[in-house]
This record gives structure tokens, sequence and C-alpha cells, in this order.
């Protein structure tokens, strides 16, 4: 095999190493074999496809079914794991007992071995079997153990005034542990354009708050203790769904309150959700609630360009490390997705990140072409869930595919080079700039 | 990704909005594996119940869509042997070529009807290799296959693809 024929191999299997990366950029012949391959991806990378007629995901029954086994396979493997430790404990306490008479039972009677053992606890050897025993406190069975006590303090710690809460409104903390974290509020509840949507999040929660009369805006600036909680009583309505009340505590008072179940989803003590509550469409509540102001700042010049130069100018400003520019062209409904994406513990996410594909991420990008594509009307209904439902009409959408020359700083989900990224373009309502609502690596 | 998916073994909203995440991704592959939409949405369907199911299986030892991969090539295995009716043709080296392509037509319409007449293990190692973009190795675990053989395989299909062009 020549140089050429082992270089183009290289090629098709993606094993070039350096030396033949230099050969290949001084061989015409092995340059052209790098181009059919190329070639292929982009056209494969491109090529349409058709929309899926019908939803693929199986149904509520299915994955309520199937969650349901994950949980008992979950359970019994604690189960066995109890019961191993209980052996563990057994035998750690009982076995010292008989290790006497294991030891000289072809010497002495049993009595003689009874009397023996008990002679040697007088003498002073039972320490040996507390000794025995203070090392299986040790061990994993009993720090479990310790564990279950601990959580059941902490959910007889849990501060009154939060049980009284939970309790009138028909919620019972379990006897899981809760979690709690420090975190102080904005002294604003509005975002300055292009920064983290941390105003947005404690305004939309408050509305869910101000169900049961508490209003967070009295403590803006303070600092809160934030208790998740997990709940008794699951959420029912066809979809069941674990719940978790997030209470915030100031000065031992109950200052702010809700209810979260799943993901990203929440709703008030009293099971009404944001759009049961605010009355008005989601870009109706922006304006009225201040989150919005269209007539200045970026959005006022965001309103002079249309949808096509919406997402040309978000790729550009991410170029150019114009990242608070790149953020302001997001819908507040896009921003307020990035609670949840990435945040781990903690109440919500503190940074743009997800899955790699948010501006911080690109070293460099390039729009090669710009497409409109048609929406998936077939796979899942925005809002269906109650509890994510925002009551969203935007007044026009969008959705373009974009070929982009692209390098990443971290490849998370796309590897560098000529890459194919959805966008979705919203106006959220009549008076509002196109904003991206979402960006994907498949259509909508 | 893997709190989310311990949420999702414990929580069916987070299942569900683990499974809804992963939808595009399973029916793309899905759909440039089977090359027809409605196979690619029964695959896809049956892929992401076994998804559901099986995910405590998931050890996280390798990427989620590594993982993912796998069990959808499996799926797509045991659909064709179920189909006894149904005969899985490798690509042919004495396939037509005589179909206008001695007129220089552009390449991504070779690509694509070379593509139509690929189906099995040829297409799988085709789709795996080019349009997920895996190094011939992972290729080569995830089709339970020697590398030396997908290798073999995957320039059988540049000599064909040089051939039409």
């Amino acid at each position: 095999m020549n140089r050429c024929d082992e270089i183009k191999q290289a090629i098709w299997s993606s094993d070039l190493t350096p030396e033949m990366i230099e050969h290949v950029l001084s061989c015409p012949e092995c340059q052209q074999e790098q181009k059919l391959v190329q070639q292929i991806g982009i056209t494969l990378d491109l090529e349409e496809i058709p929309l899926p007629s019908r939803t693929l995901l199986p149904s509520r029954e299915e994955i309520e079914q199937a969650v349901i086994s994950h949980r008992w396979r979950r359970l019994r493997k604690w189960a066995t794991a109890g019961v191993a430790a209980a052996c563990v404990l057994v035998a750690a306490v009982q076995v010292p007992n008989f290790l006497p008479l294991d030891l000289s039972k072809n010497q002495q009677s049993l009595a003689d071995q009874k009397k023996q053992s008990e002679g040697q606890e007088q003498e002073g050897n039972a320490p040996e079997r507390n000794e025995l025993l203070g090392a299986k406190q040790d061990s994993n069975s009993l720090t479990a153990m310790d564990n279950l006590q601990k959580s059941e303090e902490q959910a007889t710690t849990l501060d009154p005034s939060i049980v009284s809460l939970l309790d009138t409104y028909g919620w019972t903390p379990t006897q899981e542990a809760f979690k709690t974290e420090q975190i102080t509020l904005p002294k604003s509840f509005v975002d300055l354009p292009g920064t983290y949507p941390l105003g947005l999040y404690w305004a939309k929660h408050n509305v869910l708050s101000k169900d049961v009369g508490l209003d967070l805006n009295r403590h803006r600036g303070e600092t809160v203790t934030v208790y998740s909680i997990p709940l008794q009583e699951m959420w029912d309505d066809g979809l069941k769904l674990n719940t978790t009340a997030v209470v915030l505590l100031a000065e031992h008072e109950v200052v702010g309150s809700w209810l979260e179940k799943g993901v990203g989803m929440s709703a008030s003590l009293r099971k009404r959700d944001f759009a049961d509550l605010v009355k008005l469409s989601w870009g109706d509540w922006l304006k009225e609630d201040g989150q919005v102001d269209y007539s200045q700042g970026p959005d006022g010049e965001f309103r002079n360009w249309n949808a096509e130069q919406v997402v040309l100018k978000y790729y550009e400003a991410i170029q150019n490390r114009d990242y608070p520019t790149a953020y302001a062209m997001y819908s507040k409904a896009y921003q307020a997705s990035f609670w949840y994406a990435e945040k781990g513990e903690q109440l919500f996410a503190q940074d743009w990140n997800k899955q790699g594909l948010n501006p911080e991420n690109v070293s460099s990008v390039r729009v090669i072409d710009l497409q409109p594509t048609q929406r998936v009307e077939a796979t899942g209904q925005a809002e269906s869930i109650k509890g994510e439902r925002l009551n969203r009409k935007p007044v026009e959408e969008r959705q373009y595919q974009v070929t982009l020359d692209i390098t990443y700083k971290t490849q998370v989900v796309q590897q560098d080079g000529i890459n194919a990224l959805y966008l979705g373009v919203v106006k959220e309502s009549m008076d509002a700039p196109w904003k991206i609502d979402w960006v994907n690596q498949s259509p909508r | 990704m893997e709190q989310q998916i311990q949420r999702a073994l414990q929580d069916a909203g987070a299942m569900a909005d683990f499974l809804k995440e992963l939808e595009p991704f399973v029916y793309r592959v899905c759909y440039h594996l089977t090359g027809h939409q409605h196979d690619a949405e029964d695959l896809a369907q049956e892929s992401l119940l076994k998804v559901c199911r099986n995910l405590h299986t998931y050890r996280g030892d390798c990427a989620i869509q590594s993982w993912v991969y796998r069990i959808i090539l499996n799926t797509q295995r045991d659909a064709v042997r179920k189909k006894k009716n149904v005969t899985v043709v490798e690509l042919s080296e004495t396939a037509s070529t005589s179909d206008g392509f001695e007129n220089q037509v552009g390449m991504k319409m070779v690509i694509q009807k070379m593509l139509g007449e690929l189906t099995g293990v040829d297409r799988q190692i085709f789709i795996l290799r080019f349009v997920q973009d895996l190094p011939l190795k992972e290729v080569a675990v995830l089709l339970e296959m020697k590398e030396a053989t997908v290798k073999t395989r995957l320039f059988r299909l540049r000599d064909r693809l040089r051939g039409l062009l």
C-alpha cells in the first residue's frame, strides 16, 4: 500500500496523525479524498428530515409504570442492603459469644466453655467484644441507620411555622431529609438587558407565593434560608409527580413559599399555576410587571430587525464576544428555561449553561446558511402540563435551520466544524422585537 | 446529566422531560438508519420506550448518546429479525451504476442515491461514521464487530461511491 492509499484510509476512518495531515496539505489527491469525506458529512447533516407525524414518547401510563418499577428496584436494593447490614450487625454481636466454643471444642466441655467464657469476661476480655461492636458501628450498616435518624431529626426539627403553613394547604413533609440553602434576594425583580434572569425568577415565583399571602417584594435584598422539603402527597392531574415545597424563611418567619413538581414546574401551595394566577398572557404580564421595555435600550434597537437579522446578529454578537447583546436577544421564556437547565442540587441554575450550546462555550462561529423550516406540530405541545404553563400567546413564531462553521471551547453535544443548529424566533407580544426562543440540534 | 437521570428514575415528570429532550435526537438517528419516516417513527417510539424501561441499567461509563445508540441499534436488529418476510439487502458490489450517474450529477445526489441503496449493517456503519461522526473504534464497539471488519466494509462503501462519481 503506498502512502496516499494509507492516508486515504485514515481519512475515511478519521485516524489522521499530524504527519498525515501535513501530507494531505501538500497532496492534491489526498485533499480530494478529504473533500469527498467532508462533503458526505455536510450532505448528510443538511439532509431534510420529514417531521414525525405523531409523538414518539411513551404514554403517561407507560412512563408511570416504568418509574414505579425503577422505584421498586431501588427500594429492593436498599432492602437487600438493609438485610445484609442487619446480618453483619447480628454477626458482630453474636459471633464473639461463640468464638470460645469454636476455639476449644476439642478440649473442653460445653459447661467448661461457658464457664471459661464468663471468666474471660470477668477478667477483662469483654472490651474486645465491645471493640468489635465499635468497629461495626463505623460500617455502612450503622451509618445508614445514623442517616435515617438524622433524617428523622431533620423532619422533626423543621421550623413549626413551616409545618403549620404546609398543613394549612394540606401538604405533609416526608421523612426524607430536606435541603436548605442561603440565598440573597435581588434588590430588584427586574433584570437589566442581557443579565442572567434572576429578577424574572423571583418575580414569577412571587406570583405563586402571593397566592398564599406571602409577598417577597417586602424582602428584596435580604438573605433568606430556602427550604426544599419533599412532600408525602403527590401531584396527580393525570400524571403523578413527586412534589417539593419551597419555603423561604427570614429570621424564623415564613416570607415566601410555593410548590415544585417534576423538573421546572411550579405552582402555588393552592395548586394554582402561573397561568391560573396572572390571568394575562405571558407577553402582557411581562409588560405589566415592568419586565420588558421595548421602547429603549437593546430591545429598542432589536425592533428594527427582522427574524433572519436577529439570528445573524445573534451569531455576530457571539463571534464578537458580546455576550450581553447575545443574551438580550433571548425571549423571556427562553431565559426562564435556563433556571432548570443545569441546576444540580440548587434551587435554580446560576448561569446560562445549557448542553454546551451556550454562547460563552463558542470559540468562533460563522453563519454559512440560514433557511426557514417547518414547525413540528406533533411532538409535544408546549405548556400542556399544569405547572409549566406561562399562557404564552406569541404574535408570531418562526424557526430556522442555520448552518454554522463553529468551534467550541468544550465539545459537549457537537464537534467542531460545519454543524447545523435549529433556532426558534418569536415575537412575544405585538410591540415586541423578534427574539430567539430556543436553540437546539433538532427542529421542533 | 447524571442528576437528571437520577431524577428521571424517581419521578414520572422528570422521566417525561428527559425523554422529550431525547426524542429529536432519537428520531433523527432512526430516520437516518431506516431512511423512511414511518419506519423511523416506529423505531424511535420503540427505542424511547426501551430507554424509559431500562434507564436504570445506564451506568454512566459512556456518554448517554452512546448508550442510546446501542438501544436503537439493538431495537432495529430485533425488528428486522421479527419481520421474517423482509429481506435485508446488503449493498451489492454490482448495484446499479447506470441510472444516469455517468452524467456528472452533483455529489449530493450521488450520496443520497447511495444512501438510499444502503441497508443493514452497511447503512449503520455509514450513518454512525458520517452522520453521528463517531470514530471507527466506537462504531465497531456499538455494532459489536471487529474494527478491521468495520474498516473493510467502510472502504467497500468508499469504492462503491467512487464508482458512482
